[in-house]
């Protein structure tokens, strides 16, 4: 079974995640802060990693180069931030995220693009 | 001028310091505190220690000038005027003194009562008003970093506000599509209804927020765009697709028109998918059943390197006096018609910024009760850097 690892601070959008990616047949773990996220992404090894920017113990940024130091590219990265700044969608694109959503986000976008790089 | 005046006099010869005391103290009628220097060293000493309001010296002083004296007042006391005294007469000696910062001078054969009470009084209101003004300068000055420290400070809370916001907004989008997708089990027809109304107004909640932030940095000049090479008519029939039930369910005729010969444009695709959506959907809300919206492209006159990008409609249309008003923020049709009232009235004005960073021109036409066009032109291979913010744009 492919594994997404989510990342959000926010209990309820983890959730929502959760409920779809498991409805769509995927293995999904869940961290509410950088530094889980990073151990959690080391012990399960996920095919891919949907990240929040900003939270708790580190941005978004810091977990996607961990996690590419660990993983390499094995694991796609996919950001998802309230913020409207268009310099944030550069940066994730540099970082070698290979999506970027805007919350409210479609859902349908997302699976989309989860399931692309499963 | 009937204050007391402090006036510092440096002057080496004894006959013209008496004449220069007599004479002032009749040329000022308040009085006259002078102190008398007789030289160039005790001059200094006394600038040193104690304020004067004006001072006047001597241009001979033994091995120095009043020049020389001029130099250590201008870097002691800039505020405090120096009138300097010429035996000589000579206007090159007073064209120096003017040039090394004197406020004035008199030609010794020309003192007079008359002319010592002018030339005081002159280089005092001239000297007060000048430090009155740097003041006020510097007032300005602070209030004007207290303003930009403000405006950060805006920006910041309504960064701040956004990312709050959008997310339980985010939340309760989710757990109504969820459910309304029957993860949660099986919905009635009317529950469905009723969901799918709490989604369309989570997502009207959505733009309403998007509309108040670009407002405010609009308004702080932070509105910046990610240009990339698009299909316009790709953005366009997105825009389209977004409005097309809203179309439906009003009757509207909705029509989509791009030549296949239309060259790839160089520009925002998310704020350019804003602006058309902003005039599709104004365009539908004025516009009756029956009626019919239509969203064109074009190339511009030949020569303009351009296209132009217009939505027609046949609604109630906007009067003469109306027209240049509909893109001022917060502008409002004047309706009773509860069916076209509401939102936040800067879809316009956002809409013609949008089109201005892009280096374009957003404007309407209308006829009262047969239709209204709003059309915007966008430059094709912007050689210009579009993604300037508009602070930088207004200075060129």
């Amino acid at each position: 079974m492919k594994k997404v690892l989510i990342v959000e601070d926010d209990k309820n959008i983890a959730l929502a995640l959760v409920i779809r990616l498991r409805k769509a047949g995927y293995e999904t773990f869940h961290a509410s802060d950088a530094v889980t996220g990073t151990g959690l992404a080391a012990k399960h090894r996920p095919n891919v990693v949907l990240l929040d920017i900003s939270m708790p113990g580190g941005n978004g940024f810091d977990v996607a180069s961990r996690v590419q130091n660990m993983l390499g590219v094995s694991a796609a990265i996919i950001f998802i931030t309230a913020h409207k700044n268009p310099l944030l969608r550069q940066q994730a694109e540099e970082a070698g995220a290979v999506a970027f959503f805007e919350k409210p986000y479609d859902s349908q976008q997302l699976l989309s693009a989860v399931a692309s790089y499963c | 001028m009937s204050e007391r005046l402090r006036i510092l006099l440096v002057e080496d010869d004894e006959d013209d310091y008496v004449l220069i005391r007599e004479l002032l103290s009749e040329a000022l009628p308040g009085g006259c505190v002078v102190h008398r220097s007789q030289n160039w060293h005790d001059g200094l000493q006394q600038m040193r220690s104690e304020e004067s309001d004006v001072y006047l010296f001597d241009y001979f002083l033994g091995t120095h000038t009043g020049i020389d004296l001029l130099a250590e007042a201008t870097a002691l006391r800039p505020l405090t005027p120096v009138i300097l005294l010429t035996g000589a007469g000579s206007e090159e000696l007073a064209v120096a003194a003017m040039r090394a910062g004197a406020a004035d001078y008199i030609a010794k054969s020309t003192l007079s009562v008359d002319a010592l009470r002018r030339t005081i009084k002159n280089a005092v209101e001239k000297y007060r008003l000048q430090a009155a003004i740097e003041e006020q300068q510097r007032l300005l000055g602070l209030s004007n970093e207290e303003l930009v420290r403000r405006n950060e400070e805006i920006r910041s809370f309504y960064h701040t506000v956004s990312h709050e916001l959008k997310t339980p907004l985010t939340a309760a989008r989710e757990f109504v599509s969820i459910v309304l997708e029957g993860y949660a089990g099986t919905l009635a027809d009317q529950q469905r209804e009723y969901l799918q109304i709490v989604k369309e107004s989570c997502d009207q909640m959505g733009y309403l927020m998007n509309d108040l932030l670009d407002a405010a940095r609009l308004e702080t000049g932070k509105l910046q765009l990610a240009v990339e090479q698009v299909c316009l008519g790709a953005v366009m029939t997105k825009a389209v697709q977004s409005v097309r039930l809203t179309a439906e369910e009003r009757g509207i005729d909705l029509q989509v028109a791009v030549p296949a010969d239309l060259p790839a444009a160089c520009v925002d695709q998310q704020r350019i998918l804003q602006v058309l959506r902003n005039l599709l959907i104004n365009a539908l809300k004025f516009t009756p059943p029956a009626g019919k919206v239509c969203l064109n492209a074009t190339l511009a006159a030949e020569g303009e390197r351009a296209m132009v990008v217009s939505v027609s409609d046949t609604g109630c249309g906007i009067e003469a006096d109306e027209l240049p008003r509909v893109f001022d923020r917060l502008y409002q049709a004047n309706t009773d018609d509860g069916a076209v009232r509401g939102g936040l009235g800067m879809g316009l004005n956002i809409s013609r910024e949008i089109v201005h960073l892009h280096g374009g021109e957003l404007t309407a036409q209308s006829t009262p009760g047969i239709g209204s066009v709003f059309s915007f032109t966008l430059p094709l291979d912007n050689t210009e850097n579009p993604t300037q913010s508009p602070a930088e744009e207004n200075q060129a």
